[in-house]
């Protein structure tokens, strides 16, 4: 047999073994057919030989606990489940304990927070009341305020109306009577120059007069005398 | 009916939790004890090496990762076990050496005579003429029912080599079996 076809039954022997294929056809007197048959032999062997019961022997032997367990009492775990259960009762009856001021209500199937509710609404309704009186306590404050703030701008603003117009007569009343007393001092100036040219006019009359005396023969010691009829010669 | 994976009793075994280690033994005691017995072919050692490879195992628990079943995980530490008795027993024989027929004494025992009936005990005495590493291969390949692939894994060597050791002992075997009548 060639070292290739050795190599094929060796193959399809190892495929049949494990269990790849079904069977594997092998030459009769090769030596993989007298394995396959002493495989055959092997597993009939098996297959008939009964298993043998294990005796008895402490099957926990061996078995350490590393950790001691954190909680020596073995009752722990009873117990813990006994919460457990009492704890799942508390939420299916809705069980709630409330601590008020005048003692401790213990309420089922949430009665108390209909309770609570009520008296939150009260509460809020309380709440609220106060609330709008101290609004408008506020409010009427504000305006009372407001409104006497109103009154002394109101009485600024007319004793200002009042100042300014008093002062503006009072100028113009000094601006006559600067004015009066211009154009009186103009009429003075004016009669004193007329009466100054009148003065003069008369020296001048009366110089005059006296050349004329003079020069007509009249008398000297008669110059300060006054003719009896001076009027009646004018 | 809710039987608990190997994975999850191994866990709960870490816990601390006896019960299910103990569950754990009982699922693989008598499969591994009929291995010992194979292997050792004397009850007495058959279930000393058992206990001895259960110690093993529950010490090494916590290295055990789940990346392969706990059964070839067990089965690994069981071969090195018996290896390791082997060379205990006998420290001058290789593994690939007959061993003496010393253990025809043990089919004196009474409690051998339990585990034989007619047909097992000429398995057993067929077996008996293997060196070890041969009767692993056997082991493995005809009472676990792993592939070559499987076997190389568990016991470290090539597949050739796992082939190589089965042919040979087919070929002892062939002589000691009735072929003839199963052919």
């Amino acid at each position: 047999m060639s070292n290739k076809e050795q190599l094929k039954q060796e193959q399809a022997f190892a495929d049949w073994l494990d269990g790849k294929t079904d069977d594997c056809f092998l030459d009769d007197e090769s030596l993989w057919q007298a394995r396959k048959n002493t495989v055959n032999a092997l597993e009939y062997h098996v297959a008939i030989s009964d298993e043998q019961e294990v005796p008895n022997w402490d099957r926990s032997r061996g078995f350490t606990r590393d950790k001691a367990p954190f909680w020596p009492w073995r009752g722990l775990p009873a117990l813990s489940m006994v919460f457990s259960i009492f704890a799942v009762a508390l939420v299916l009856f809705k069980v709630e304990l409330v601590m008020q001021d005048d003692g401790i209500l213990l309420s089922f199937s949430g009665n108390n927070s209909q309770l609570q509710e009520q008296k939150l609404l009260q509460l809020v309704d309380q709440k609220l009341q106060s609330y709008h009186q101290q609004q408008q306590v506020f409010l009427a404050n504000y305006a009372e305020d407001i409104k006497a703030e109103q009154q002394d701008n109101n009485l600024q603003l007319v004793s200002y109306i009042i100042g300014a117009a008093r002062q503006e007569r009072k100028e113009d009343i000094s601006d006559f009577m600067q004015y009066i007393n211009a154009q009186r001092k103009d009429e003075l100036l004016e009669q004193k120059i007329q009466y100054q040219q009148l003065e003069q006019a008369i020296k001048y009359s009366k110089a005059y007069q006296r050349e004329n005396v003079q020069g007509f023969g009249l008398k000297q010691g008669d110059l300060n005398s006054t003719p009896a009829n001076w009027t009646a010669e004018e | 009916m809710f039987e608990r994976s190997d994975e999850m009793l191994v866990k709960q075994a870490l816990k601390g939790k006896k019960s299910a280690w103990v569950t754990l033994v009982k699922r693989y005691e008598k499969n591994l004890y009929n291995y010992t017995l194979r292997m050792v072919s004397h009850p007495e050692d058959a279930l000393d090496l058992m206990q001895d490879v259960f110690i093993a195992v529950f010490r090494n628990l916590a290295s055990f990762r789940g990346e392969s079943p706990f059964k070839a995980w067990l089965f690994k530490i069981a071969h090195y076990r018996c290896i390791e008795f082997y060379r205990r027993k006998k420290p001058t024989q290789s593994l690939d050496d007959v061993p003496e027929q010393e253990e025809q004494s043990a089919d004196a025992c009474p409690e051998s005579d339990l585990f034989s009936g007619q047909q097992a005990n000429i398995l057993k005495r067929a077996l008996l003429t293997l060196p070890l590493n041969q009767k692993l291969v056997v082991e493995l390949k005809f009472f676990q029912h792993c592939t070559f692939d499987e076997i190389a894994q568990q016991l470290g060597v090539s597949v050739n080599t796992v082939k190589s050791r089965l042919y040979s002992a087919l070929d002892k075997l062939k002589a000691h079996l009735e072929v003839d009548h199963v052919k």
